[in-house]
């Protein structure tokens, strides 16, 4: 994965980092890099990198709202729901923090929440619709409290430090679903 | 006393005018010649402007003329064939007429002989018309009319009439007949030099039309042909030079100048790019045309009398010689109206499909022709399937030569020029250096130019001049302060003149420095992305390789309509 010191400043090193988005296994270390990266929003670059930027967008929307539909359609009860749902808020809530970046145009950023934002409230929208051919209500109270929408007020997870003799490291399975480390002990469930 | 007097006044105004009229002359001369630069500049701007678009103008203006004329002789062709070949088409319309109608036995033998003895006297050279009075004595059963239209058939075309008699016994149900007109057919045969109606037998034996025992008999002569052609030397590299001809009749010709509009206009090697996006985008159109040709299901024709009749049509419409020369031309037309009047890139395509209008083949180039352009071999699907599963090892071979050439072609700088400034990147990866060389190469120009304006030889003498004459007063009187404040006024005008200039030089070099630099990041911009579509559409090629390996020829002959089970061995 490539470094830069003080982020991505040319075209060519923003690609870079817009490749390793693509590919989905550098997201957190990927946003750092780019939270620290400059770019000239002149005549010509401007476009270009908003077509890409739209691009990965569009893609992240479309696999997150797959996945989404294969993991409710799989659900059997309603953790397995909430899950689903906590994943989508999970998705959204990254990609919100890049389109929130200081490096892009206001313009590229209002853009960008907006669509993130419109998937949120269609998505939402749906979730609730199908809903309504549940009798018991159950599954649209479920989607009340887990509401897709509420995907900006999550916090940023904690990146686990770097492994060191000293301090035992915390499974990443120990992590709540939501990344907010509580501290908190959890009341153990017994399943019967 | 007096005098002085008189003197000091006189000169005084005289000064003071000379001074007023040279400040204002220093500065309508400086307007004007402001003036005179800014004029000039913007007339180049314009003269360039103009030029291209007057270029834009004429090359649009030539390929509007081409496409009118091009569609206008496409229609007087058409009449041509019409009227030179018009009287044919009743000949054979009536081919499959006949045989319809002695199926149902609505006709009386009297009227059939009757209509293709009229039809021999229409048509004098044509070898339809005696095949036509063969058929109309063999179903009145008058044996020795029959032999002697026969023969005079196969006088005027052995060939057509042999494979025409083939499919005529086939229909009929008549195996050993239909047997002994194909090895009559194919005793004829070369496969150096065959004629274009033998993708009809093609046709016939990919769609399962022929009998079992003729289908086997057509595929040994296929393969023997083959075997025969290869032992040949130099077959194959012609294999190969077919197929890459073949293969790059599908390139695009695409202009990407609206996407790469700062490349297109700063790097001089813009055309060597776009002609690299192009032949890149050849795999995706190999992909789709292979992938047309082998997706879906082929469905048979319900009998074999129906698929007889289709075949014996195209035999006897589709494939005569004498037509040729107008068929050429109508194509031309048709590449001219496809290519939207670009006359060059019609007579490219052209050159590269001409064989597939030409007398005589031999059998690889035949397969060739019909697996990469069957509108016109006017081949079925199930043909298509059948030669490019045959061709297949020569189609990867020769996939895998035009892949070399086009990555060799592949630019591996791209240039840019920006006013004087040049520089040159691979993949946009020198985006800083490049930035930096721009910025120092314009503020050279900068000093130069600010170089330039400063004050002259003659500024400086007037200046020690009007310094000495100041000094001078002391000893020499007022007159002399005067000359010398007024040469010392001279220099400072000149100084302030300077000044401005060079104060619009610095705003000038900035706002080239902010317009190159601008120019020069998007230029970068376009690289990287270019770099990457290329690489995009490069990456296609294994799609096209996988897709041409998990073909085989035994897979693609359709079944025959005989029940009869086929069972292929492998060895």
């Amino acid at each position: 994965m490539p470094m830069f010191s003080s982020g991505p400043i040319t075209y060519a090193q923003w690609t870079q980092c817009l490749d390793l988005l693509a590919s989905g296994l550098h997201d957190d270390s990927v946003l750092a890099q780019m939270e620290q990266g400059t770019l000239s929003w002149s005549g010509g670059v401007g476009p270009l990198f908003a077509q890409r930027i739209s691009d990965e967008f569009t893609s992240r929307l479309t696999r997150c709202s797959q996945l989404l539909t294969r993991d409710l359609s799989a659900s059997t009860d309603d953790a397995s729901v909430v899950r689903a749902i906590l994943n989508a808020r999970q998705t959204l809530y990254f990609l919100h923090r890049i389109a929130q970046l200081t490096v892009f145009a206001d313009t590229l950023r209002m853009h960008l929440t907006g669509e993130v934002r419109k998937f949120a409230e269609r998505s939402q929208q749906s979730l609730e619709d199908s809903a309504r051919a549940d009798r018991s209500g159950r599954l649209r109270l479920l989607l009340r409290h887990n509401n897709l929408l509420r995907y900006d007020c999550l916090v940023q997870p904690v990146l686990p430090p770097l492994p060191d003799a000293s301090t035992p490291t915390v499974p990443p399975s120990a992590m709540p679903l939501n990344g907010t480390p509580t501290g908190a002990r959890h009341r153990r469930n017994i399943l019967s | 006393m007096s005098s002085e007097r008189i003197i000091h006044v006189a000169d005084l105004r005289f000064i003071n005018e000379s001074l007023g009229s040279l400040r204002g002359d220093i500065g309508t001369v400086s307007q004007q010649v402001e003036s005179v630069g800014s004029n000039l500049d913007q007339t180049r701007n314009e003269l360039a402007w103009l030029k291209e678009a007057f270029d834009n103008f004429v090359a649009a203006d030539i390929k509007a003329k081409e496409l009118s004329l091009a569609e206008t002789r496409q229609v007087k062709i058409r009449q041509e064939l019409e009227s030179t070949f018009g009287y044919y088409a009743q000949i054979r319309r009536q081919a499959t007429g006949i045989l319809q109608a002695s199926d149902i036995q609505l006709v009386r033998k009297e009227t059939l002989r009757n209509a293709t003895e009229e039809l021999m006297l229409a048509a004098p050279r044509y070898w339809l018309a005696p095949a036509l009075v063969a058929l109309s004595a063999w179903l009145g059963d008058n044996r020795e009319l029959a032999t002697r239209a026969l023969a005079e058939a196969g006088r005027r075309d052995d060939e057509k009439t042999s494979l025409f008699f083939a499919l005529i016994a086939r229909r009929a149900g008549r195996n050993e007949a239909c047997r002994r007109w194909l090895d009559r057919y194919f005793a004829l045969q070369n496969p150096y030099h065959l004629d274009r109606q033998t993708v009809v037998m093609l046709d016939a034996m990919a769609n399962g039309v022929f009998g079992a025992d003729a289908s086997m008999h057509c595929s040994k002569r296929v393969s023997l042909w083959i075997d025969e052609l290869a032992q040949r030397v130099g077959f194959v590299e012609t294999q190969r030079r077919q197929w890459s001809d073949g293969l790059l009749s599908k390139t695009p010709n695409v202009e990407h100048g609206n996407r790469y509009s700062h490349l297109q206009r700063y790097c001089p090697n813009w055309s060597a790019l776009n002609g690299a996006l192009n032949g890149v985008a050849m795999h995706q159109a190999v992909l789709e045309h292979f992938d047309g040709v082998f997706k879906g299901e082929i469905k048979a024709e319900s009998s074999v009398l129906i698929a007889v009749d289709n075949l014996l049509s195209k035999l006897v419409t589709r494939f005569d010689d004498e037509e040729l020369p107008l068929r050429r031309q109508e194509e031309m037309c048709r590449f001219i109206i496809e290519e939207g009047g670009d006359k060059l890139a019609a007579i490219k395509r052209n050159d590269l499909q001409s064989k597939a209008l030409d007398d005589q083949v031999d059998f690889t180039q035949l397969l060739t022709n019909a697996a990469m352009h069957p509108e016109t071999s006017h081949v079925t699907r199930a043909t298509q399937r059948f030669a490019i599963a045959h061709s297949r090892d020569w189609i990867l071979a020769a996939h895998a030569d035009l892949t070399a050439k086009v990555r060799l072609a592949i630019p591996i700088k791209v240039q840019i020029t920006i006013e004087d400034w040049t520089g040159e990147t691979a993949n946009g990866e020198n985006e800083t250096d490049l930035l930096a060389n721009l910025k120092d190469s314009i503020a050279k120009l900068e000093t130069e130019a600010l170089t330039q304006a400063k004050l002259s030889g003659l500024h400086w003498i007037v200046l020690v001049f009007g310094v000495l004459m100041v000094f001078a007063t002391f000893s020499a009187g007022l007159l002399l302060l005067l000359v010398g404040a007024a040469c010392l006024t001279w220099v400072f005008l000149a100084y302030r003149q300077i000044e401005q200039t060079r104060a619009k030089i610095r705003a000038k070099f900035a706002t080239l420095l902010d317009q190159s630099t601008q120019a020069l990041r998007a230029c970068i911009a376009e690289t990287v992305e270019l770099r990457r579509d290329i690489a995009k559409r490069d990456h296609i090629a294994n799609a096209v390789t996988a897709l041409l390996e998990s073909i085989s020829p035994e897979q693609h002959i359709l079944a025959h309509h005989d029940a009869v089970r086929r069972v292929l061995n492998n060895k």
